[in-house]
């Protein structure tokens, strides 16, 4: 896999290419928007990693260049703004993905292991894992046939579940798309609403569907046991 | 003090505590030969600094976010409430947390999202804080302008109290009064109409006549 970062912060482009290496990717880096256009449009990458304040040509435009000609290519956004409206007009613009600065390297991490386990996003109406059989437009939910009342909440978590599938979540991760809320939260409402969403799905079920990985949060997969 | 020093200044002070403590627990690791499982620990010791302070800038830069009043539109406020506090209903439950709500029917003018965002993190606050076996009030009830929102007991002081406050005022509410006893705020019943102070051109033309 071959990663491309562009991020004008060298410090902080090599922390990332170093951690990246480290998990056996090929990466190169661009320091300025105008360089980073070019490597992103001429080479074959699996990820684009991008910051969006860089110089000679910001993140917004790089995207541009790169789009038209890379349209299955995800990207992942860097961003220390912190309007709303910026992570909305980079998700608009082509991006994939955002992560706040300053963030962790495993949170780096995992989003990108996520992006690069995904094609691009999903706008089928149905959703199906193994048996478990999700209608977003009815907005009902069925497992080996048997109906499964939801909440609304336990509806978009599952429904997120879902829509990455086979990917390790976050914590945070969840929080930020099911919740709206880009940090921390004080109790354990994530594990809550994963624990009654797993009696739902998983019990009687002659298998289990959501499993936690220690250390990083959850993964809804066909998989057996838990996810080391 | 201007809304913005008063949120540079608190961004400083809060800053300003765990960036000492990183540097001084970096200087004193330098300051002398350490076996491995000292290292490990002072590694341990800034690892969890910086995600202290990792929390508190996420917090300043959800107060930040907030720049521009949202608009508001009528809303069941009751209905509203109940489904927030609906949600929050199986976390209560795990720490053993009682959620009282006594709300009457009210229509309001708000902003949903926002409103939905304040109580999910006042009540993920009050709930994380509070006692085994405790209860958390929550009343919507009417009130000279509105109806008065109120929720007892109140949050620890800090970022996400100040956090709280801006959200309930982006969601219409006022006369917001945050203290460890109880958080309250005013939302305007529905028939409420704003009408603009008076400009000078406004006044010259009322006494001219």
């Amino acid at each position: 896999m071959r990663i491309l970062v562009i991020e004008d912060d060298a410090a902080l482009a090599s922390y990332i290419r170093k951690g990246l290496e480290s998990e056996h990717y090929a990466v190169d880096v661009a320091l300025d928007g105008e360089q980073g256009a070019l490597m992103g449009s001429d080479v074959d990458y699996d990820l684009l990693v991008l910051d969006l304040n860089l110089p000679k040509l910001d993140g917004i435009s790089v995207l541009r260049c790169v789009r038209p000609t890379k349209p299955q290519l995800p990207v992942l956004v860097l961003t220390a703004r912190p309007r709303v409206e910026d992570r909305v007009h980079a998700l608009d613009s082509g991006a994939d993905d955002c992560i706040n600065k300053p963030f962790s390297y495993s949170e780096l991490s995992a989003r990108v292991r996520a992006l690069l386990r995904r094609g691009r996003p999903s706008v089928e109406s149905i959703l199906q894992v193994a048996d478990l059989h999700m209608d977003r437009v009815e907005r009902k939910v069925k497992r080996s046939g048997r109906n499964i009342d939801l909440t609304a909440k336990e509806f978009a978590l599952l429904e997120y579940l879902m829509r990455n599938a086979g990917r390790r979540i976050t914590r945070s991760m969840i929080i930020e798309h099911v919740w709206n809320i880009s940090f921390d939260t004080c109790t354990n409402v994530v594990d809550v609403y994963i624990n009654y969403l797993r009696k739902k799905v998983d019990e009687g079920a002659p298998n289990r569907l959501i499993h936690t990985v220690r250390g990083v949060g959850y993964e809804l997969s066909d998989k057996a046991g838990e996810v080391a | 003090m201007s809304e913005q020093r008063e949120f540079m200044s608190d961004t400083f002070h809060a800053l300003a505590q765990p960036v000492t403590a990183l540097r001084a627990t970096v200087e004193l690791a330098l300051s002398k030969e350490m076996d491995a499982s000292a290292s490990q620990r002072a590694f341990e010791n800034c690892l969890q600094l910086i995600d202290q302070l990792m929390q508190d800038l996420a917090v300043f830069r959800e107060i930040a976010s907030l720049d521009e009043q949202p608009p508001v539109e009528t809303c069941d406020g009751r209905a509203l409430l109940q489904s927030c506090v609906a949600e929050m209903e199986l976390v209560a439950q795990e720490s053993r947390v009682q959620l009282k709500l006594n709300a009457e029917a009210a229509l309001i003018q708000c902003n949903i999202q926002m409103f939905q965002r304040a109580i999910f993190l006042l009540l993920d606050e009050m709930i994380a804080s509070a006692p085994s076996d405790s209860e958390i009030a929550i009343s919507f009830c009417k009130h000279d302008e509105g109806f008065m929102l109120e929720m007892c007991p109140g949050t620890l002081q800090g970022q996400r109290q100040k956090l709280c406050s801006k959200l309930m005022r982006f969601a219409g509410g006022f006369d917001i009064c945050a203290t460890s006893e109880s958080i309250t705020g005013i939302f305007r019943d529905h028939t409420y109409r704003h009408i603009p102070a008076l400009t000078l051109v406004d006044k010259r033309v009322l006494t001219s006549h």
